[in-house]
């Protein structure tokens, strides 16, 4: 589980930002559901590995949080993306590209030639 | 990306400390996501419960996210450890005497290791307390470099910013019509500027007062002799007072806290070299640069760093090496003395780079010493907190059964021995301060009046904190860290299952709580038996005598150099002056003695046996008639005394052999030389020495020139009153000449008391000179006693430091004993149940109690019989392994021994058979 995990847990953060990016202020769960949806439910994740990953965000000042009211009118925590959390969101989209870019032409010889 | 790393940080250190609002806050979205989750599973059509299974194992388990959560949080090391300290905090205070015990045998021994390292911190590493001290730098080796060597330096040395440079002189001080001696500072004129001081009042030196012969009469007084003699009278800049009837003006006051830049040495005022032209016409250092030997101190510039410093002074030295060498013979056989070019940080104490690696050995044998006790008082908390481990199974299996694991465990029990460790190391650091100022104090009173002047600034500094901590922590987990491993080593079945907290003491522990024990009285014992040792010696060559008698013998210093006079006429002053004291109606005999025996004072000279080969003198050295001779006497040189007529008569000494110098045995006559006992035995082993001849070579050209033995005296002691026979000669003070030899001593045999005596002198010393010094007159027993004192008391220290050891170990021992006691409690209740009586329990009791000790002893004893050998220089009379000092020590411990099994073994026979039994 350890490998996988870490990687994971990168990519993790980066999912949520352009998720909450995406969809604006969002709970916990509409942030994991969101995620799995938007991987075509490619992904399953234990959606309890989310909320340290959403604190640590949240520590770190990309994210912050409040208390609203849900849809079905309940009280819930809505996340939302700091301006620091754009301009990181930008920052790592940038070099998620960059590296798929690089890895794309490992895995295209046709161009190299 | 690392400011945002940093700011996660202090969030989650805030977390540490924030309690549960956020962990509430955390469920209650958990719910809400829970919630969510089960009704969109409902919808997707589950059964409820099936929802609520499927939503919470997607979630990955609701504990394991909380914790994940709570972690994240805040920082999980820190949360623990501060756990830890909560809950160490709780245990120690649970138990205040073992905490207490635990704390001052801990403080005991970190406290004698800080005091002695107090003393070295205040000499050795304490920057001087000057502006920026960590540019100030000393020129020296274990010689001082000239004068010339100074302005050397400071010219041609491009690494300081400034370089000053002083000496110490004694003059005649007279304001108004009081006079007295003051002790003078001659200094360049930059001396205060580079030091970074500025006087209280007035202003110190211009730099042309400093250089220009003659220039200006002008001092600095520091604020004790402004207090002493000017009333601290704030105008006292201005006034004038003779040195030497040279009149000085006061150009300043220096601040209070200012006491010179050298340890041990009393700084009245300060002048600058140029005046000493006035004070001393015939030789002095602007006349003579190569004849003068200065203190050099510097302040590097800015970035220069102590290695590039030393490369620069090095270079200058070694063009002084070449100038010296081309001054002097060619054929010169002795050894060139070489340019001093050792750079080393400014502290307190005046040491060349040598001299410092050499003291630093010392220091660490000390230390070493010292460490032993601070072994001791660990070994007594390991003792008592393996003691409390089997009170702790319980505690400790019950924190296994809920989860913690092993490490944690020890974690927590290295917290409480750190903390424990830490509180002692504390209360060590205060104990050092106080037994700092103790024996600063006692030193004060034991020691010779020349170091009375000794400020030591023994107050807490980051080093001494540092020193302290590290010791802390390293003992606390010395200590703590087998007791810990042994206690986490639970059985988390029997010892739930155990009802009392006593159980019956596993085999092995006890072995290695006994093994501490031995270690301790062994430990006592190997401190114990150097101070007996030294004590007995002490006092046996106190009552063995001195090779002289010191009953009516008075003795004072008389300032002949201070005088200024040139050498004729200082001599002329000291024959007359003498002439004047023999007339004295109470005085039997007198002379001058440059060097007074067993008050202190050496002298050193090269002097060979004509015909003796290198080999053999060394060889003599070691084994004169079997007995060793003192092995400093290197091969070549002596101890010598230089003295005037009628010297072995006043100091009762008598002549063996030949005869007294006369005066006759002047600079005009044949040398002659009067020897002791052990070198008349050199030079004609079992013959006749007198007519027997050494040879003195001139430092300078090395030519040889014979001394004629005309004389031997009987034995005596010269330096130290528990030393070996020495090799020791006498040269007539009237056939060499006084210069350079510094002060003279008057010794009179006189009938009569002190006062009187001491007003006749200074009365017979005014008469001859009004200007001759004549420093108080004192009894040689109260000189020698002076000198003697100061090891005493270090002595004495070693002996409080061995019986410091002795009650750890004793307080050890009382706690193996007592925890045996409770653990046998069953065992004694069935042998009194037998019909053992509580004589017989006790004796058992204090049998084991004694057999640790024992062990302990006979351990120490076999230790010091092999190691005392080193000690054997030290001793006086008796061999290091002197069977009365071993015994009486044995007799001391099992003493003590005793009183620390006694209270066990009294609880024993305490032991009602009946509620033995039933209990457990």
């Amino acid at each position: 589980m350890g490998d996988k995990t870490d990687v994971w847990r990168g990519t993790l953060a980066l999912m949520i930002l352009k998720t909450l990016e995406a969809m604006g202020p969002l709970h916990g769960y509409g942030v994991a559901r969101r995620i799995e949806q938007t991987s075509g439910d490619l992904l399953s994740i234990n959606y309890g590995t989310l909320y340290p990953s959403l604190l640590k965000l949240e520590q770190e000042g990309y994210i912050s949080a409040e208390w609203g009211t849900s849809d079905n009118n309940r009280k819930a925590r809505y996340y939302k993306l700091t301006r620091a959390g754009r301009r990181q969101l930008a920052k790592e989209a940038r070099e998620w590209e960059r590296t798929t870019a690089i890895l794309a032409k490992f895995f295209d010889p046709a161009e190299e030639s | 990306m690392r400011a945002r790393r940093l700011r996660a940080w202090l969030v989650r250190l805030g977390g540490v400390f924030g309690g549960g609002a956020r962990g509430r806050e955390f469920e209650e979205e958990l719910e809400f996501h829970l919630r969510m989750h089960v009704e969109d599973n409902v919808r997707a059509g589950m059964t409820p419960e099936e929802a609520r299974r499927h939503a919470l194992a997607k979630l990955g388990g609701l504990a394991q996210t909380k914790e994940a959560h709570r972690r994240r949080r805040g920082i999980p090391l820190l949360e623990d450890f501060w756990q830890d300290l909560r809950y160490a905090r709780r245990v120690l205070t649970k138990s205040p005497a073992f905490t207490l015990v635990s704390v001052l045998s801990l403080a005991l021994g970190v406290g004698v290791n800080a005091t002695v390292f107090g003393f070295v911190n205040a000499v050795m590493l304490r920057p001087l307390p000057l502006p920026r001290h960590a540019e100030l730098v000393r020129i020296q080796d274990d010689n001082l470099p000239a004068y010339s060597d100074y302005l050397a330096f400071s010219e041609r040395a491009q690494v300081f910013r400034g370089l000053a440079a002083y000496d110490f002189d004694s003059y005649q001080l007279s304001a108004g019509d009081s006079s007295g001696r003051a002790d003078a500072v001659v200094v360049s004129g930059n001396y205060f500027d580079v030091l970074g001081v500025k006087p209280a009042i007035g202003r110190a030196f211009s730099p042309e007062e400093g250089s220009r012969p003659g220039a200006a009469t002008v001092a600095v007084i520091s604020h004790g002799l402004w207090q002493g003699r000017f009333g601290a009278d704030p105008a006292a800049v201005g006034k004038t007072f003779q040195l030497r009837r040279v009149p000085f003006t006061i150009i300043g006051v220096a601040p209070r806290e200012f006491t010179g830049v050298s340890l041990g040495r009393r700084h009245d005022l300060w002048i600058p070299f140029a005046s000493e032209a006035l004070l001393r016409p015939e030789g002095n250092r602007l006349k003579n640069p190569d004849g003068y030997q200065v203190h050099v101190i510097g302040r590097l510039k800015p970035e220069i760093s102590l290695s590039q410093a030393q490369a620069a002074v090095e270079v200058v030295a070694a063009q002084q090496d070449q100038v010296r060498k081309a001054r002097l013979f060619t054929d010169n056989p002795v050894e060139q003395p070489t340019t001093p070019r050792g750079v080393s940080p400014a502290t307190a104490v005046e040491m060349g780079p040598r001299d410092r690696q050499q003291s630093w050995l010392g220091v660490a044998a000390v230390l070493a010493v010292m460490g032993l006790v601070l072994l001791a008082a660990c070994a007594n908390v390991a003792n008592l907190l393996l003691g409390r481990a089997a009170g702790r199974r319980r505690e400790i299996a019950v924190r296994l059964a809920i989860g913690a694991s092993r490490a944690r465990i020890v974690r927590q029990l290295l917290t409480e021995s750190i903390m424990l460790s830490l509180l002692g190391a504390a209360a060590g650091l205060l104990l050092a301060r106080w037994a700092g100022d103790l024996l600063l104090s006692l030193l004060h009173r034991h020691s010779p009046a020349e170091v009375s002047a000794v400020t030591l600034d023994l107050s807490i500094d980051w080093r001494m904190l540092l020193y302290t901590l590290l010791m802390g922590v390293a003992t606390g987990v010395a200590f703590g860290l087998v007791p810990a491993l042994q206690t986490s080593k639970v059985d988390v079945i029997t010892d739930l299952k155990a009802e009392t907290s006593v159980r019956s003491p596993g085999r092995r522990w006890l072995t290695f709580r006994n093994a501490l024990v031995v270690t301790q009285v062994a430990i006592s014992t190997l401190l114990l038996i150097p101070a007996g040792l030294l004590l007995r010696s002490v006092r046996l060559a106190e009552t063995s005598g001195y090779g002289f008698p010191v009953a009516d013998r008075y003795v004072a210093a008389v300032d002949l150099e201070a005088l200024g006079y040139d050498e004729p006429r200082q001599r002329l002053v000291g024959e007359q002056l003498l002439g004047k004291v023999r007339e004295m109606p109470n005085v039997r005999s007198a002379t001058m003695s440059h060097i007074v025996p067993l008050a202190g004072g050496t002298m050193v000279v090269t002097l060979e046996v004509e015909g003796e080969t290198t080999g053999q003198q060394a060889a003599d050295v070691f084994t004169e008639n079997g007995a060793s001779v003192y092995a400093l006497d290197q091969p070549g040189s002596l101890y010598m005394n230089m003295v005037d007529t009628r010297y072995f008569e006043t100091m009762g000494i008598p002549l063996v052999a030949g005869r007294d110098f006369t005066e006759r045995d002047d600079a005009t006559a044949p040398d002659v030389v009067v020897v002791n006992e052990t070198l008349a035995r050199r030079l004609a082993p079992g013959g006749q020495a007198l007519g027997r001849r050494l040879v003195e070579r001139d430092p300078m050209t090395g030519k040889p020139k014979a001394l004629e033995v005309v004389g031997v005296a009987r034995d005596a002691k010269y330096i130290w009153p528990s030393e070996r026979p020495r090799y020791f000669a006498y040269r007539p003070v009237r056939q060499i000449g006084r210069m350079g030899l510094g002060s003279p001593h008057l010794i009179v045999h006189a009938a009569g008391d002190l006062a009187t005596l001491s007003k006749e002198v200074r009365a017979a010393a005014s008469a001859v000179d009004p200007d001759l010094l004549v420093e108080g007159v004192t009894r040689l027993d109260e000189l020698i006693q002076r000198r003697v004192g100061e090891t005493k008391l270090v002595i004495w220290a070693s002996a409080v430091v061995g019986a410091l050891a002795l009650l750890l170990a004793a307080v050890g021992l009382y706690g193996v004993m007592a925890y045996a006691v409770a653990g046998r409690t069953k065992e004694i209740g069935i042998r009194m149940a037998l019909g053992a009586g509580r004589g017989r329990v006790r004796r058992m009791i204090l049998a084991d109690g004694l057999a640790l000790a024992a062990a302990g002893t006979l351990t120490g004893l076999l230790v010091s019989a092999a190691s005392m050998r080193l000690m054997r220089s030290l001793l006086y009379g008796i061999s290091p392994t002197d069977p009365l000092t071993y015994a009486a020590v044995t007799i001391f411990l099992t003493a003590v021994a005793l009183v620390a099994c006694y209270v066990p073994a009294r609880r024993a026979t305490k032991v009602d058979p009946m509620v033995a039994l039933r209990y457990e």
